[in-house]
């Protein structure tokens, strides 16, 4: 032993005994352990609670080998180490740490220790002193918190899930700083574990050992995945190339890999899937963490659960977000639509009414304000009806059943009807009222009426039925007196036997007539326009009128011969006159297209429902395209050789208009040369009397 | 055939009250013709003719209303009433009118004959 050393010894010595001095109280109710060493870790003196925390014994120190240093973790002797050196050469060098120690059983425990060296006259250190104490359950509390902590935060900013999950990889990773994190997910169809992501820590890299993983698939039970899924729990092994079930060790081994901890991911009893996480170093088995792993775990669960759910809420409020969208659009659309047809109902200058289900009006134009003199809004029909004092044009008044939105309310498309009224400033006006109803889903909701006021035109339609009532009364006066003349001078002529005068007067009388027929279609074809054309129903045998009318008829052509074929047709319920004039019509039009001469035939069917009656002659015929014009007003037939016929057109026009006003149907087949049949039929009214 | 038998013949127009006259008088009947209305309904009454042709249309005045007038009261009721009409339902005139008759325009001078025997006999 050198003097130095010897020296030193009696130094620590010295120290020792000083160190005794220590305010006995202040060891006992230190939970701790104070303690002096020499600079090699080797301690001199240990008091305390140095059993509770180490496990060993103050003697195991102080006499025995056992040095500090070996029951510090591995991982953190190098700090304890660097320290070292500065208390072995810097005077009054302190230093305040935290650090694992691994127990006596094999366990670890975390402490804090102050520590400081003491120095000789020269400044030298000469001993090392200091006090310890656990902190272990401060320390996992920690670690828990900040995991949690971190963990909590990375999940709660995650958008999704999946960035969720990587993220609490990388601060377990980080935080407890070790260098791979796996998630495997269940995949249930399959009933296997898959690597889904994989996390490393920027200054690592194992490929062989990802791509290994990623290529890997774990069964129930298999493996270090297979197994956390079926335990439910986690597990640590301390060093994976060393364990038999372990299946990725040889390349593990090859990357450097050792310890390796996984925990499952639970929903309650369901497990969605397994993290674990690789170190380069021998981690001993750290019960501590486990647990905090195994709510690690379960708040990963959750998260992934809470995603899942919101993910489905937000593609929930997505959809209703879009129906909501669209519902707004169709609103703003039938807004627009409601506020163009808005302009219109406004603007039309026609009155318009809309009556709720009841017959209660719910809108009106200004127009129909304006025709009832105040708003109809909220007024019930029979108010409204009674206002208008509602006429037929005939002049009858209109009950409430009669009116169009009586019959609109209860469904039926009312025809338009003509109406007088009598408006707000006393006027009658002349109108076409008209209803519709407004039917939705089978559901009557209400009506919509109309008033087209047609005043002026029925003035109008008055004028020119004045005008050619007239203009009739002035053409045929002259002509009644003409007539009358040439009659008297035939008398008086025949007295005197002048033959001469008497055929020129014939032919006068010929001319006076075709005045009169043509004065006659003009009235007629009025009439008919403004549906005035009246029948005169009555009993009669329509054998006896064709034979009348074919006489008459033969009577102005004899080059023609008019045959009389088919069945009697005997009694018939029909305006006679106006018979005989399409009669008279269709045989002088046989004879006029037939210029040639020839046959005409006459024919008369019956059945149980209809009188057909036929002219046949072999003229000039009709081309197909002409045939369906032949019943327009003022068409006129052509000759072959565009010869032309005289005549205003209007005699088939009229005669179909009075074999429709009969019932009846009016036709014609026809090949051009050929000559033409025109054909007309009555229906056969059973067991009713012909009115009027 | 009566010869006193009275006819009034009324219309504005006085072609066919001329021709009417000269087949009328020729036929022996007594015939006044009048083409205004105004103050016929006297006349008629004073005269009590035995027949009576009314154009409907004429200017100013309807026909139809002076024949409903005369068929109302008592003193003239009884007299035949004949429209004349240059319109094609002369029937649906006379009736209108409650008249006894028509004579559509133009007529043949057998038909206005017959009319008038008709009614006369």
């Amino acid at each position: 032993m050198s003097t130095r050393t010897v020296a030193k010894k009696k130094q620590v010595e010295k120290n020792t005994h000083r160190s005794s001095a220590w305010p006995h109280s202040l060891i006992t109710h230190f939970h701790g352990v104070v303690f002096q060493g020499d600079l090699n870790f080797k301690p001199l003196f240990f008091k305390g609670a140095v059993k509770e925390i180490t496990g060993y014994s103050e003697r195991d120190f102080v006499k025995g080998n056992l040095r500090w240093d070996q029951v510090v973790y591995p991982e953190d002797r190098p700090k304890i180490y660097q320290a070292a050196q500065k208390i072995r050469t810097i005077c009054n060098y302190k230093d305040e740490r935290e650090y694992r120690i691994i127990r006596k059983d094999g366990a670890i425990r975390w402490v804090r220790e102050f520590v400081q060296n003491v120095c000789d006259e020269k400044k030298e250190p000469v001993l090392v002193q200091g006090a310890f104490y656990g902190i272990t359950r401060r320390k996992i509390a920690e670690t828990r918190l900040s995991l949690q902590y971190a963990i909590a935060k990375a999940l709660s900013e995650a958008k999704n899930h999946q960035t969720g999950v990587m993220r609490v990889l990388r601060e377990i990773g980080t935080i407890l700083g070790w260098e791979i994190g796996m998630l495997w997910k269940v995949d249930e169809e399959a009933g296997l574990l898959r690597c889904d992501k994989i996390w490393q820590a920027p200054t690592f890299s194992a490929p062989a050992f990802i791509t290994s993983s990623l290529k890997e698939t774990f069964a129930r039970g298999l493996g270090l995945p297979g197994r956390v899924w079926v335990s439910r729990r986690p597990v640590w092994l301390t060093d994976v190339t060393k364990v038999r079930f372990y299946r990725r060790a040889k390349v593990a081994a090859k990357e450097g890999l050792h310890s390796a901890f996984a925990f499952p991911l639970c929903l309650g009893d369901e497990i969605l899937g397994v993290v674990e996480f690789y170190s380069r170093s021998t981690h001993l088995s750290d019960r501590n963490l486990l647990k905090v792993l195994a709510a690690v775990g379960s708040q990963i669960g959750q998260f992934i659960e809470r995603k899942r759910v919101e993910v489905e809420r937000e593609r929930l409020l997505i959809q209703v977000e879009k129906e909501r969208y669209r519902a707004e659009q169709l609103a703003i659309e039938s807004e627009k639509k409601a506020s163009e047809l808005d302009a219109v109902f406004v603007a039309m200058s026609d009155p318009l009414i809309v009556y709720d289900a009841w017959g209660v009006t719910v809108s009106a134009n200004p127009a129909a304000v304006a025709l009832y003199g105040f708003s109809p809004v909220g007024k019930d029909r029979p108010t409204l009806i009674n206002k208008l004092s509602l006429r037929f044009l005939d002049g009858e008044l209109v009950k409430a059943e009669e009116v169009p939105s009586t019959q609109a309310l209860q469904g039926k498309a009312a025809a338009s009807v003509y109406l007088s009224l009598i408006d707000a400033k006393g006027e009658t006006r002349v109108v076409v009222a008209e209803s519709s109803p407004v039917i939705s889903g089978g559901k009557i909701l209400g009506a919509v009426s109309t008033f087209h006021d047609v005043s002026d035109q029925v003035r109008l339609q008055k004028q020119k039925d004045s005008f050619i009532g007239t203009a009739s009364h002035e053409l045929k006066t002259p002509v009644t007196t003409l007539k009358a003349y040439s009659q008297i001078l035939q008398n008086r002529f025949q007295q005197l036997h002048d033959e001469e005068a008497l055929h020129y007067l014939g032919k006068m009388n010929l001319q006076l007539n075709k005045i009169t027929d043509l004065v006659a279609d003009l009235l007629d074809v009025t009439k008919i326009e403004a549906g005035k054309l009246a029948l005169r129903w009555e009993r009669f045998n329509l054998d006896k009128l064709i034979t009348e009318v074919v006489e008459d008829v033969h009577h102005t052509s004899a080059g023609h011969q008019i045959i009389k074929k088919g069945e009697m047709a005997g009694e018939i319920s029909a305006d006679r006159d106006r018979l005989g004039q399409v009669f008279t019509n269709l045989l002088s039009n046989a004879i006029k297209y037939s210029p040639d001469g020839g046959k005409v035939i006459v024919r008369t069917q019956k059945d149980r429902y209809k009188i057909t009656v036929s002219i046949k002659d072999f003229g000039v015929g009709i081309l197909p395209a002409d045939q369906k014009k032949v019943f327009d007003r003022f068409y006129r037939g052509c000759g072959t050789e565009g010869t032309r016929f005289s005549g205003l057109g209007l005699g088939l026009y009229i005669s179909s208009e009075i074999i429709k006003q009969h019932g009846g149907k009016i036709g014609v087949k026809s090949k051009k040369g050929s000559g033409s049949t025109f054909f007309f039929d009555l229906p056969i009214k059973r067991g009713k009397k012909g009115k009027d | 055939m009566s010869k006193s038998k009275k006819i009034f013949v009324v219309d504005d127009d006085e072609g066919i009250l001329e021709v009417m006259r000269i087949i009328l008088e020729d036929k022996g009947y007594l015939v006044t013709t009048v083409a205004n209305a105004v103050g016929l309904e006297g006349e008629i009454k004073k005269q009590l003719p035995d027949l009576i042709f009314l154009d409907i249309w004429m200017s100013g005045l309807d026909g139809r209303e002076i024949a409903k007038k005369l068929k109302l009261q008592k003193e003239t009721k009884g007299i035949p009433i004949i429209v004349i009409t240059a319109l094609n339902d002369g029937k649906k005139i006379a009736d209108e009118a409650t008249a006894d008759g028509f004579l559509a325009k133009p007529f043949n001078i057998e038909d206005l004959v017959n009319i008038v025997e008709g009614y006369t006999n």
